[in-house]
């Protein structure tokens, strides 16, 4: 596919996606540490996480990438469906 | 220095790069959320009991996100052995 980019144009373009990828992951992965510890952790009076608090970070985690792909298709399903609708028109 | 010895350079300064924001980023959340936590009627100075929560509310966040790593870890190795099936 020629999409008029030279090849170090096209090795930068993909650099900087992957960058801003990363970017992204760590930014959503950081909200994630941060929900789960207000949902789980009440108890400041120890310095380690007790076995309910840390049960309860992996189902918080799980639950939330659960979500997450589910509200993805979803969201594809919708995208597609609204797509077909204009196309019909 | 060869082009290989190059590469591993900018790679390496490129993960400390990402590290020192990531580990700024978190002691940002943390800074925040122990503060939420632990002192929620600010005086003019820090109680030890305030002190004491908020030195374990920084252990604690910080293993909260090594669990979190942990099962998310987990959890992709799971779907991805799925996937193989």
């Amino acid at each position: 596919m020629d999409t008029g980019l030279t090849q170090s144009e096209q090795r930068e373009l993909e650099g900087r996606l992957q960058k801003r990828q990363v970017k992204e992951f760590m930014s959503v992965f950081g909200s994630l540490v941060d929900t789960c510890f207000s949902s789980c952790v009440d108890d400041f009076t120890s310095r380690a996480l007790s076995g309910r608090e840390s049960g309860c970070i992996s189902r918080c985690v799980t639950k939330s990438m659960t979500t997450q792909a589910r509200l993805g298709e979803r969201f594809a399903e919708l995208n597609a469906s609204m797509t077909a609708e204009m196309q019909k028109r | 220095m060869d082009s290989d010895a190059v590469k591993k350079a900018i790679i390496r300064q490129a993960l400390q790069t990402t590290n020192s924001v990531n580990a700024r980023t978190l002691m940002e959340n943390i800074n925040r959320k122990c503060f939420e936590r632990c002192v929620p009627k600010p005086g003019s100075s820090l109680s030890s009991s305030e002190e004491t929560c908020l030195t374990q509310c920084m252990e604690k966040y910080m293993a909260a996100w090594n669990q979190v790593n942990l099962t998310y870890i987990r959890r992709i190795q799971q779907e991805v052995g799925n996937q193989a099936i």
